[in-house]
Order: C-alpha cells, then structure tokens, then sequence
C-alpha cells in the first residue's frame, strides 16, 4: 500500500520536473493559460456582447472562478490520455500497478491549481469582493474534481492507447463539455428544463457549487455531493475497466 | 538439499495479436472473424526451484522474452497456469522507463521505487548504488549526458540492490564492456550463494560454471 502511493508519488513528481525543463517561461506558463483566457473571454463577453452577471461581478473575476476548475479537469484529461502512450517501455517491460500513470499525470496538475486560487483570491482582494474564510470553502472540490477527472483519464489512457481515436474522441468531447457546463456563463442563463443534466454534471456541481459561495455567500452543500457521489461511481467504474484491460493494453499498445 | 518451487508454470499458452484492426472496415470484418493470433508459447511446463540458475536460450522469436514478461506478471497467458513466491525482479531491458531529462539520482529514485524499494531503502542504498555504477561524477547532471554504457551500468546497479528473490534477466551481457560483465557476473555469483533464483536468457552461448539448468526454446 505504502508502494503504491510511493509510485504515484515518484512518477507526479517526475512530470512536473521533467515538464519545465527546455521551455523559457517555464511554470509562468500555468498562471498564463487561465490568466489569457478569462481576460480575452471577459473582454468577448463585456465589451462585444454585452453580457451581464448577477451582483455586478466583473466578468473577468466571474470566468476566472470557473476556468481553474475547468483547466485542472481538461489539462489533467489532455496529459493522462497519452501517459500510457508516452510511457510506452515502463508499460511494456516494467511490473508495477499502471493505472498509477494516468493518476500521477492528474496529480501533477495539483500545485497549478493552488497557484492560481492563491492568484484568483489575490484578485478578489484587488476588486475588494468579500474576503473571509468561507473562500477557502471551494478548495474541497478538489477530491470530486480529481475524481471525475482521474475517472475520464484512466478510460481514455487505455482506449487511447489500443486505438489513438480515442484521442480525438476527447478532444472533441471536452470541446463540447466546455459550452455545456456553465463555465464562461451563468447556471441560471440555463433553461430550467436542462437544470437535470447541469446536476449530472460534476463539473457543472463543482463551479456553481463554488461560485454561490464566492458570490451570493450561499454554500449549497447539495452540489458538492451530487459532484462527490457521481465523481466516485464514474471513478471506481473506470478503475475495474482499466484493470480488467491493464494487461491487454501490454499486448495492443 | 530440500527442493522448495518458486516459480511453477503448468501448460502455459501464450498468443499476441498479429496486427491491430488499422481501419474501420477491418474492424468490422474482425467483429465477426476475431483478431488473427501468433503463438508464441504452446502448451508449456516448467517448475524452478529456489536458488537455482537457469540460462534460457533459443533463436530470436522462440519466446525467451515473454517467458520473463509472463513470469513477471507482466502480461497474461491466454491459458494454463502461473505461481510465483517471493519478490521478482524483472530486467527485461536495462534502463527501461528512465527519464533523459532527469539526472542520475532522481531516475535512480524513479526506477528503484517501481522495482518495488521503500523511500527508506532507496536513501539507505543511494550511496552502494552510485559507486557501483561508476558514475559519481555525473549523477547530478541529466541523463542525456550519458553514454550508452553509463545508462546499462546505472540500471544494471540498481537492480543489483532491489533485494530481489527472483531475478529475471533479459540479454544483459549484450551490453556492457568486460569491465561491467565481470561485475555483473560478481554479483550473480553473489546472489547465487545468497539462495537467490535467477533466470537469465541470452542469444548466444554462455560458459558459466554457475548454471544450474540450460532450458532450450525451439521456435
């Protein structure tokens, strides 16, 4: 058991060494990529189409407060579809639990988030939102947004690695989840009618769930554990298909 | 002396798929008509006694390598039967899964640890690693830097410090100067008194005292 997370731990603390070598800017990288996109989206969405949210919150603080949950889950997904690929020989010619490479590439994208919440709080402060303890309320997502998103890595790094359509296939689907869950727009734009798949996804959970507390200081516990129970099911279902495969993968890779 | 298995095959069958289905319409011709299989294995027997070495040979393609890989659990015989006892150890290539962008010391952490080493042993044994391997100068500079000899050998070292019970062997006297064979044979003469059972494979004929049973595999 203690090996088990041993290897985890090795190989996350692997990626992240091994993704800044050779780049210039080097983890600035992962303030730019949230940082770029709320701030172009916000201009999109105030400037040209003239969009409002509820408590006057400025648009780009408002698509801010969704983009890190959203990059950890995307980023996380994009890296652990390939870590069998790209870790071809430790899968083929090594014994250890595999399923601990898709985790720790998911992992691995745990200290970019905290960097940006810290830098998200830092910019609630500027614009002189409320600021009290309740704030660090949201980082509890953390375990059904490592869930969902270990849960969708592991499927999609095995299928990916038997047939690399996969690999479109997720792109694709991640494109589309990105405009289905409410991330660069409000949960109440939704039609009620829709309200039913907003609840079965967590992702749609985990923002709202974040946002109430951030914005209307209403912690809808419910969210959090739609979020957590359906994260947790999808996940220990992805992990009995992964180790049922574990060993085909070997042969098919 | 009292035989005690360690490792027990009973008729182990072993197929790979020839080709992955590369476009759709093979893909539904193989729903109907499954994958095209090799036999690599059929039907094979074999039980090995604890402390025991074995040279596994035979032509490129008679299954030597997947005979480890199945040993190791690595992959899964289509049939028959596999029981292990004790920790193994599988070099089936030396140096698989290092990292090029990493240096010495932090792939030797990496790789010891899926060789199945705590936190613990690995800082116990860091220092016995290195000076084996001969690489004290460079351990801190990436392993890129290296020259092919000094990755075998940094690999190879830490596998000579896994503790293992079983130790599987793929061709690792393809490489190396003789420098490093004779270390490599020092340490397999060491484990061979420490009771320790060792399968090694090799293309070509090896005249080691040391072996206990030559187990020829015929295509």
């Amino acid at each position: 058991m203690f090996w088990y997370f041993q290897i985890i731990e090795v190989l996350t603390i692997r990626e992240i060494k091994n993704r800044y070598k050779g780049s210039i800017l080097g983890p600035l990288w992962l303030i730019l990529y949230p940082l770029i996109t709320s701030l172009f989206l916000s201009f999109i969405f105030e400037k040209i189409l003239k969009i409002k949210v509820d408590n006057n919150v400025p648009f780009f603080i408002f698509i801010y407060s969704g983009i890190i949950y959203w990059s950890l889950f995307e980023q996380g997904i994009n890296l652990a579809k390939n870590s069998l690929v790209w870790n071809r020989e430790l899968v083929t010619k090594t014994a250890f639990p595999k399923e601990t490479l898709p985790f720790s590439f998911i992992f691995s994208k745990i200290p970019d988030f905290f960097v940006n919440y810290i830098i998200f709080l830092f910019f609630l402060f500027i614009y002189k939102i409320n600021f009290s303890f309740s704030l660090l309320l949201p980082t509890i997502s953390l375990i059904p947004l490592i869930l969902i998103s270990a849960a969708i890595g592991l499927f999609f790094s095995f299928t990916n690695a038997i047939f690399r359509d996969f690999g479109r296939i997720i792109e694709f689907l991640l494109m589309i989840g990105f405009y289905a869950t409410p991330v660069i727009y409000q949960e109440n734009f939704v039609p009620q009618k829709y309200y039913l798949f907003l609840r079965l996804n967590p992702l749609a959970n985990i923002i709202t769930f974040n946002r109430e507390i951030i914005f209307n200081k209403n912690v809808h516990f419910e969210m959090f554990f739609f979020a957590l129970i359906i994260s947790f099911f999808a996940f220990i279902f992805s992990l009995l298909i992964f180790r049922h495969f574990e060993k085909k993968v070997v042969d098919l890779i | 002396m009292k035989k005690e298995p360690v490792i027990i095959l009973k008729n182990i069958t072993k197929k790979y798929y020839l080709e992955k289905p590369q476009t759709l319409k093979k893909l539904l011709k193989n729903l109907f008509h499954p994958f095209e299989k090799f036999t690599v294995i059929k039907n094979f027997s074999l039980t090995v006694n604890r402390g025991e070495f074995i040279l596994l040979t035979g032509p490129n393609g008679s299954g030597k390598t997947t005979l480890l890989k199945l040993i190791a659990g690595i992959i899964k015989q289509d049939s028959g039967e596999i029981k292990t006892y004790g920790r193994i150890v599988p070099l089936i290539e030396l140096g698989a899964g290092f990292n090029l962008e990493l240096t010495g010391r932090e792939n030797i952490l990496i790789n010891a640890t899926i060789l199945g080493l705590s936190k613990k042993e690995i800082k116990e044994k860091m220092n016995a690693i290195i000076s084996f391997s001969e690489i004290d100068r460079f351990i801190d500079i990436p392993l890129k830097r290296y020259s092919t000899g000094m990755i075998s050998r940094l690999a190879f070292s830490i596998a000579a410090f896994s503790n293992p019970d079983i130790l599987l062997l793929d061709e690792v006297f393809a490489v190396g100067d003789i420098n490093f064979r004779q270390k490599t044979f020092k340490i397999l003469n060491q484990f061979k008194k420490q009771k320790k059972t060792i399968i090694l494979t090799t293309n070509f004929p090896l005249m080691i005292k040391i072996v206990d049973r030559k187990i020829f595999l015929t295509k």
